[in-house]
């Protein structure tokens, strides 16, 4: 059972709704291809362009975790 | 009524076109379910501590399920011109989901581990980099560079499980033994699995093309399902983390 006067690796609140706000971009994200070669970019450049989100996304969030988690 | 049966065909339409799809479908049906449950199980939760675990594993088969679906609707789809193979179809949103779920993976063991800040970032930065060396491994348009960075990406796999073999299980041999048993059944589970995929990646069709890409994408599914879900099971129903009035099973004892 988790002891909850244990110290350690804990995640500040704000970091878990980081998480999941980066998360939730990061998925829609996977699906915004279609809507970006309707608006007139090339595959490469809609690819490129949703590779940085998730990349921006994942970046996010591991300065999270890394600003945010007690020790 | 009407537009399920369009639903349904166009599905059908899918799986004409792109057989392996059907493997697709699965998976985003198994990565729902296993959120679904997850929410569930975690929705009267009121320790934070226990509510952590249920949020970041809910959330790993959310992406799964949204990557698998996108891959499904072929948006995670591209097509790479490799020199003497020709084009290979690249499921790229693999790459995203595993960018965004292997790093929660390793924050539930290393919350479980009570792992220092230091010590989870560097997992985590660790396990980034293989997955982006994967990634450009499977854009890669020469076989020589496909190698290279699947063999850059999986030594760095190599680092990640032996981090968790060595630093992650040293800290938790101080820790109780329902800890330490849910900590070694999921360390287990995932050296063996995670050690499956770099083997699946060099036989696939994205590597030296020895099995075809049904059977690739099926063995990912696989793969995926049990070390998301599989691992999201043992671990929110663990005495590890519900404590000995709610977990429906002992914990695995602990073995090195």
């Amino acid at each position: 059972m988790i002891d909850p006067d244990a110290e350690g690796a804990r995640i500040d609140r704000r970091v878990l709704a980081g998480i999941v706000f980066l998360t939730l971009a990061a998925s829609g994200a996977l699906f915004g291809l279609p809507a970006l070669r309707a608006a007139g970019l090339s595959f490469d450049q809609a690819f490129w362009m949703i590779a940085a989100v998730e990349l921006f996304a994942a970046f996010g969030i591991a300065v999270l975790i890394y600003f945010l988690t007690g020790d | 009524m009407l537009g399920g049966m369009e639903a349904v065909i166009q599905a059908g339409g899918i799986i004409g076109e792109r057989p392996e799809a059907i493997w697709l479908a699965l998976g985003t049906a198994i990565m729902l379910l296993g959120t679904v449950y997850f929410v569930a199980k975690g929705w009267g939760v009121k320790d934070p501590q226990q509510q952590e675990y249920f949020v970041i594993t809910t959330m790993i088969t959310g992406i799964a399920a949204a990557a698998y679906l996108s891959m499904f609707f072929g948006f995670g789809l591209t097509e790479v011109e490799v020199a003497g193979r020709g084009a290979l179809d690249i499921y790229w949103a693999r790459y995203a989901d595993w960018l965004f779920t292997t790093p929660l993976l390793l924050l539930d063991l290393a919350l479980l581990a009570n792992a220092s800040r230091i010590e989870t970032s560097a997992l985590i930065i660790l396990d980034g980099f293989m997955i982006v060396t994967g990634l450009v491994g499977a854009l890669s348009k020469q076989m020589t560079f496909r190698y290279t960075w699947w063999f850059i990406s999986t030594v760095s796999m190599i680092l990640v499980l032996y981090f968790l073999y060595s630093v992650l299980t040293a800290r938790v041999q101080e820790m109780g033994d329902d800890v330490k048993g849910t900590f070694t059944a999921l360390r287990n589970l995932t050296l063996v699995l995670w050690s499956l995929y770099p083997v699946l990646w060099i036989v696939g069709t994205e590597g030296a093309g020895i099995v075809n890409l049904y059977i690739e994408t099926l063995g990912f599914m696989v793969l995926d399902v049990l070390a998301k879900v599989g691992f999201g099971m043992v671990l929110l129903r663990s005495r590890a983390i519900l404590g000995d009035a709610d977990a429906p099973e002992p914990s695995a004892e602990p073995a090195d």
